[in-house]
């Protein structure tokens, strides 16, 4: 019965031991904190990426939000310069029009 | 003295500025000591002196009227200079037309100089006021030179920035709906598109070069004389508007 009872005891030390050194302590380890992917788009939403670690068990990465939609055609910035454009117009129409409208208008 | 009347001739331009250039540095202190303090760019009041008298309130009035006119042209050739606001940072106006401008009214300052000088030694009141009337008939700073510069630039802005873009743009998005099969559902709106980049085409064709060939004789024959530019010009924005306004529906329809 001793001699069981410390070959019990040993192996329980043992067992905690090893626990112990691979930091597995009654449990699975903790998943890697993986990272969405970077998002690929074409066609312009915004694209998340997966939510968790790869086992599902750790807390898992934020997932890479893509930037709002990508434009693909480059068209939000040709609406963004002609706005430009068409605001320095109207300036240069305005201010025309306002020497040509001063009182002696000469 | 044969007082120099505004022309758009570069080369006689350029041949007079030595002599405009002296003749502008001795006419300076008679001006100085008869113009206001601080001139902004308005000018005094306008109008015909009083009859009855003599040469000297013509003159006083015509040496701030002068002043205001050069104080005006030194403004807008700063802001036609490097670091203005329409220098070559600004990418409305093509360097050809800025170079056009600023000769322009860089003639006109040397000769409103001549004037005035002309105008401080008239000594009778007749040729006093014959010679002030030559600034606002020789020179048209206000109702013509100024607009010219605003006016030119809005066409420029047109033809060099917002056409090359819009042609652009409308190539890309044809290309795209074609390659997402939506050419079908965009056929009318890229039908209005390619019209309205043949409006802004059509509305702004040669119209910088018009506007700087404009002469005060002409302003003065015909005081309408800029009013088909700004319709050009107010035809063409209103066809980039709707042009962009296609452009916002055809990427919705790429989207959808």
């Amino acid at each position: 019965m001793n001699r069981l009872g410390t070959a019990a005891r040993a192996a329980a030390v043992i067992g905690v031991a090893v626990l112990a050194l691979t930091g597995c302590r009654g449990g699975r380890p903790a998943g890697a904190d993986a990272s969405g992917p970077a998002p690929v788009v074409s066609t312009g939403a915004a694209v998340t990426g997966p939510a968790s670690g790869a086992d599902g068990s750790g807390a898992g990465g934020p997932g890479a939000s893509g930037p709002g939609g990508v434009d693909p055609t480059g068209i939000d910035q040709d609406l963004a310069g002609l706005s430009s454009v068409d605001a320095g117009i109207g300036a240069d129409l305005d201010a025309a029009a306002s020497d040509a409208a001063r009182p002696d208008n000469s | 003295m044969r007082i120099p009347i505004r022309h758009r001739s570069a080369a006689l331009a350029a041949g007079g500025a030595a002599l405009i250039a002296v003749l502008a540095t001795a006419a300076t202190p008679a001006l100085a000591a008869t113009a206001p303090a601080a001139v902004t760019g308005t000018p005094a009041v306008s109008g015909t002196p009083a009859p009855g008298t003599g040469p000297a309130a013509v003159q006083k009035q015509a040496a701030a009227e002068i002043a205001a006119r050069q104080t005006a042209i030194t403004a807008r050739l700063n802001q036609l200079s490097t670091g203005g606001n329409l220098s070559t940072g600004d990418k409305g106006l093509t360097a050809a037309d800025r170079q056009a401008l600023i000769t322009i009214l860089t003639g006109d300052r040397s000769g409103l100089g001549t004037l005035g000088a002309k105008i401080a030694a008239d000594t009778d009141l007749a040729t006093a006021r014959a010679d002030r009337q030559k600034i606002f008939t020789g020179y048209r700073v206000f109702a013509l030179a100024m607009p010219q510069v605003r006016l030119v630039r809005a066409a420029d802005a047109l033809t060099t920035e917002a056409l090359p873009r819009l042609a652009d743009a409308q190539a890309r998005l044809q290309a795209a709906l074609e390659k997402a099969g939506r050419s079908d559902q965009a056929a009318a709106q890229l039908a209005d598109l390619g019209k309205q980049l043949d409006t802004l085409r059509s509305a702004t064709s040669g119209l910088s070069a018009k506007l700087l060939a404009f002469t005060p004789a002409q302003y003065d024959a015909d005081h309408d004389l800029l009013a088909p530019s700004r319709q050009s010009l107010l035809s063409a924005r209103e066809a980039l508007r709707q042009a962009r306004a296609d452009l916002v529906a055809l990427r919705a329809l790429l989207h959808s």
